[in-house]
């Protein structure tokens, strides 16, 4: 089977399949039948998460600023995500965070690392690690930059950003100048991803506006009282970052010679992958109300913005709307990467569905329109969180501005986060009570980062809520399906960023893309994972590596996490 | 992140969270309230928390609001409080509405809704303050319930498409969005919205089609551009598709305005509307009009440039040049960054007849505003004003480009292909101005020259006829005529 290019359907076929596909959830054998529930399987009432951050023992609240002064900074943050710090096989987490604003000031808060301790508990490691930078920060990304076999850090803030070279004994050096990518524009998001494909991991970061506390302009809303502003009311967007891997500890700034500077936005999302199947990677850049920009990787690695033509740039409509986080996921599994990003209240939440290299705007028809209105999104992820053999949607969401009747006594931006379930109709139900807990959690979330971090196989989640506590939200609803993960590594022993993992078993074929970066200001868990039905074996699974060079490792058993490595090539 | 000014919440049901009323508004609006009697109870559809039982308070903090709005609402609440009605509290509520005001909009539609509960106007407000205020259940079933009673209130139906369409709902989209076209067929929304429908279910050429429709009867429709790009991207044709997704890109939801929202503009006194109201005003050659609007924005804001820069604007057409310059030359030393300053002191040199320093302000207002087609247009006036025919020709057309089929200029591109005696391009310029609209004047002399150069004199005679029914006192026609008699003479 060559999963390198799809063929040209015609466009009634295309739009049939859409349908079909999104709502199998993968592609079927013919006479397999229409997926059922797992035995036992959660229904809409029953819980699929329980709230366990008390008995985690992770106890990090996120401060806005010490004084608020509704500098925009306050309402963006909130930032954090998994990262295997001791290389022990578990996720642990870091948390990014902000506080003191005004630069005259010490800023009396840090982020924090936590250890799992692989019982379900966490321990504040933060001072033994050396990691408690004190900057105003934002998010993070994770990745092996140095090839050393230990996960480094760099941490984004409103000022300069931070990278921590991982010691390989439990402590971090901030190595930002001798590494080169100190950058102190306000960046947001930002992924460690081998773009050129020469074996290192380069870093893209992502920056939201040029800012300063000089820079703040007095916004009020419709009652004149003093409010957030948009980000339209600086008129400062600004340019991403793109560094280059010199494979000797350094990078270079490549941002111009590569074109990146060709367009500025107001970055707050990143993803890479090869949207274009033509064997680079690319990357995408959710701007927060102005056009996002699809860079196009071309030969000699240039990138040319074709967002707009390529009809992601923005809404249906031609609107330009608030992009704050996105995920790249193959929903129709037919081998390509689609698009899903949040919105602020009053616009709907996108899913492009990619058509041979244009986006198709699938929001109504995939039923994730019309309930992401009310809300404004941050954080997302699909994952089958139950195990039913369909991706399903978790969104974090949080307002940006007052809100004159709150649903939350404590917190007037706070909201309900949403968790929806695939249908075999096709589109996404959502699972009530809202978030998939018990009971309603109405809380300012902004990151959402996804890990299998008590390693029972399924796919749980850390939210991070702006000016509150993070929540750690263990899945329970898995347990009731098989599953099987994979940890794809190319030959240089780094997570394929950008890699489509292919599973065929007696029943189906899916799609998976190698991601780590997704989401908002979050780093996730590298593995990819599938949900199965029960009794559903794996005959077959096929890596296709970024370089479009393809490698079957043939069948696999289920219940159990595998690494996949690529073969050196001769 | 963009901000949202408004009070926004996730719809749980249809009882709306009010404001809590402070103690001196609440006795007096209690008393109001007492007054309504019976009417206070009736119902409307759909049942709205029928124990409502009091007009809304004035927004907090009123001496921060806009001194004219302040004094607006007060002048509104006034009339409320001599006379409790249906209509004068549409009144209240299109002040709050057009200001931004919407939970007071809200509360007050609710209530006038109350005391005339057949009025789908108010009921139409009543969603569209319900949208804004974050009511969305509510807004939608206020919208079903009017698309279903009220099929020709094409305001209504065209929401209540745009609201489907972002559900999925195709088939009741487009039967929304035909009704429009039935009750409304010289509004482009509804064959924008038609083409929508068409481009989600697949069928691009026919969205081609409904869409250059809507482009005709509007070429400065955004969102209209924004879809024809879309549909040509699916066909393949990426040539065609990347100038209108250009034109198109920044789009916002267009609405049809319904009349009480007609009603309504007149009561936002911001400064955003009156500068637009000033410029629609001095389009429309309404130049005292326009006059008017600039000035009560200088007057709560002296370094508006926006306004200077258009007064000024006003004032070159009204030949009081020495005023125009006064007031350019402010607008400079504020920000001299706008084009559209460059742009009036071109206008202005060109009057004085000094053009090439005309020249050298409008090259500079193009280069601030290479987005914007007025500096091409102006700078090609001038240079066809300094015989440079073919230079003012590339910059028609490069305005043209920029807001395609806008009738003034194809006709500055007619013009100028005549002089250049392409009479095939000017003939094709003409025709599509007049195709977009028939009631042209300048249009119809163009074709008339370029008929009688043609040797068409059957057709000249005619295309004059046409001109003269619209303009009959313009100086060209009587020339044309002139000449038209002396060659049939000959």
């Amino acid at each position: 089977m060559n999963y390198l290019r799809k063929k040209q359907l015609p466009t009634f076929v295309r739009l049939t399949l859409i349908a079909i596909t999104l709502a199998s959830g993968c592609n079927r054998e013919p006479g397999s039948g229409e997926s059922t529930p797992a035995t036992g399987a959660p229904s809409s009432t029953t819980p699929w998460f329980t709230d366990v951050t008390r008995e985690s023992k992770l106890n990090f609240s996120h401060v806005r600023n010490t004084n608020v002064k509704f500098w925009l900074p306050e309402i963006t943050g909130g930032g954090g995500g998994w990262i295997d710090f001791d290389n022990d096989g578990d996720s642990d987490l870091y948390l990014v965070q902000s506080g003191e604003l005004n630069p005259a000031k010490p800023n009396p808060h840090a982020n924090q690392l936590w250890e799992n301790l692989g019982n379900g508990t966490f321990q504040d490691v933060t001072d033994q690690a050396g990691v408690g930078d004190h900057g105003y920060g934002m998010g993070l990304a994770v990745g092996d930059y140095n090839g050393d076999g230990w996960e480094d850090l760099y941490v984004t803030n409103v000022g300069p950003n931070v990278l921590y070279r991982n010691n390989a004994d439990g402590t971090f050096t901030d190595v930002t100048a001798e590494a080169k990518v100190d950058v102190s524009a306000w960046s947001s998001s930002a992924m460690f991803v081998d773009y050129d494909d020469d074996g290192d991991l380069d870093l893209f970061v992502a920056n939201y506006i040029r800012w300063s506390p000089a820079s703040e302009v007095a916004c009020f809303n419709g009652r004149k009282e003093p409010d957030y502003c948009a980000p339209a009311g600086y008129n400062a967007p600004t340019v991403d970052r793109l560094f280059r891997n010199d494979a000797n500890g350094s990078f270079t700034d490549v941002t111009e010679s590569a074109g990146l500077s060709a367009a500025f936005g107001n970055g707050l999302g990143v993803a890479a992958a090869d949207f274009n199947l033509d064997g680079r990677l690319d990357f995408y850049v959710a701007n927060d109300g102005n056009p996002n920009q699809l860079w196009i990787q071309n030969e000699n690695h240039q990138f040319t913005d074709q967002a707009l033509l390529s009809g992601c740039a923005v809404n249906r409509s031609g609107a330009a709307e608030a992009g704050m986080g996105v995920a790249p996921v193959d929903l129709d599994h037919d081998g390509d990467c689609d698009l899903f990003m949040t919105h602020l209240m009053d616009e709907s939440n996108t899913l492009y569905m990619n058509q041979n290299g244009v986006f198709d705007d699938a929001s109504a028809a995939s039923g994730l329109a019309a309930p992401s209105l009310q809300f404004t999104g941050f954080g997302m992820g699909f994952h089958d969180f139950n195990h039913d053999g369909r991706l399903d949607l978790f969104v974090a969401n949080g307002r940006v501005t007052h809100a004159l009747n709150p649903l939350s006594d404590d917190d007037t931006f706070a909201e309900p986060n949403q968790l929806f379930s695939s249908q075999a109709d096709g589109t996404f139900q959502e699972v009530m009570p809202r978030g998939g807990l018990g009971h309603e959690l109405i809380e300012t979330s902004r990151a959402a980062a996804f890990a299998d971090y008590d390693l029972d196989g399924d796919v749980d989640i850390m939210v991070v809520n702006s000016g509150g506590t993070v929540r750690l939200l263990r899945n329970d609803a898995g347990a009731q399906g098989d599953w099987i993960r994979f940890r794809i590594l190319n030959a240089s022993g780094h997570d394929a960023v950008g890699a489509r993992v292919c599973l065929t078993t007696n029943k189906r074929t899916c799609f998976r893309i190698v991601q780590r970066a997704y989401s908002y200001l979050a780093s996730n868990e590298p593995e990819v994972d599938f949900g199965l039905e029960q009794g559903e074996t794996v005959t077959d699974v096929t890596v296709i590596w970024p370089n479009l060079t393809e490698q079957s490792f043939g069948s696999k058993t289920t219940g159990q996490r595998h690494r996949l490595v690529q073969a050196v090539q001769p | 992140m963009k901000s949202k000014s408004q009070r926004k919440k996730p719809s749980t049901d249809l009882r709306p969270v009010r404001t809590r009323l402070r103690p001196a508004w609440l006795i007096s609006l209690l008393a109001i309230a007492g007054c309504l009697g019976g009417a206070y109870y009736i119902s409307v559809r759909p049942s709205i928390n029928s124990a409502e039982k009091t007009l809304p308070e004035l927004p907090v903090n009123l001496p921060q609001l806009d001194r004219e709005v302040a004094a607006l609402i007060n002048a509104k609440m006034d009339q409320v409080r001599q006379d409790v009605s249906a209509e004068s509290l549409v009144d209240l509520g299109l002040v709050y509405e057009v200001n931004g005001l919407w939970n007071e909009a809200f509360d007050v539609f609710q209530f006038a809704g109350r005391l005339d509960s057949q009025n789908p106007d108010i009921q139409l407000h009543l969603a569209i303050a319900a949208h804004e205020v974050g009511e969305f259940t509510v807004e939608r079933q206020l919208l079903q319930q009017l698309a279903a009673d009220h099929p020709d209130l094409v305001a209504a139906q065209q929401r209540y498409g745009v609201l489907l369409l972002e559900e999925g709902k195709l088939p009741a989209a487009e039967h929304a969005f035909q009704a429009v076209i039935q009750h409304g067929p010289q509004m482009p929304e509804g064959y924008a919205g038609l083409a929508d429908v068409r481009i989600r279910q697949g069928d691009y050429q026919v969205a081609v089609n409904l869409l250059e429709k809507a482009i005709e009867m509007d070429p400065k429709y955004q969102g209209a551009h924004f879809l024809l790009g879309s549909a040509y991207q699916r066909l393949g044709m990426m040539d065609k598709a990347l100038p209108h997704l250009k034109l198109g890109a920044g789009a916002k939801t267009r609405f049809v305005k319904d009349s009480l929202r007609i009603r309504a503009d007149q009561y936002d006194v911001s400064t955003k509307a009156r500068l637009a109201r000033g410029i629609q005003f001095m389009v429309d050659r309404q130049a005292a009009q326009a006059a008017t609007e600039f000035q009560k924005v200088l007057k709560a804001e002296p370094d508006n440039v926006t306004a200077l820069s258009n007064l000024a604007g006003v004032f070159v057409q009204q030949n009081r040049l020495a005023e125009a310059r006064q007031l350019l030359n402010k607008s400079l030393e504020i920000d001299s960054t706008k084009h559209a300053t460059y742009v009036n002191l071109a206008n202005l040199a060109a009057l004085e007849g000094n053009l090439q320093q005309a020249l050298e302000w409008a090259d500079r207002g193009v280069e601030l505003g290479s987005n914007a087609e007025l500096p091409y247009r102006v700078r090609a006036n001038i240079l066809a004003q300094m015989g440079r025919l073919q230079p003012a020709y590339d910059d028609a057309l490069h305005a043209l480009e920029l807001i395609p089929n806008d009738p003034q200029a194809l006709e500055q591109c007619g013009d100028l292909a005549y002089r250049l005696r392409k009479l095939g391009d000017s003939r094709t310029y003409y025709n599509r101005a007049l195709r977009i609209d028939s009631r042209r004047p300048i249009a119809w002399i163009g074709l008339t020259q370029v008929n009688m150069t043609a040797g068409q004199f059957a057709e000249a005679k005619q295309t004059l006829a046409n001109a003269q029914q619209l303009a009959p006192q313009h100086p060209a026609i009587k020339i044309l005529s002139d000449r038209l008699d002396r060659v049939r003479s000959n």
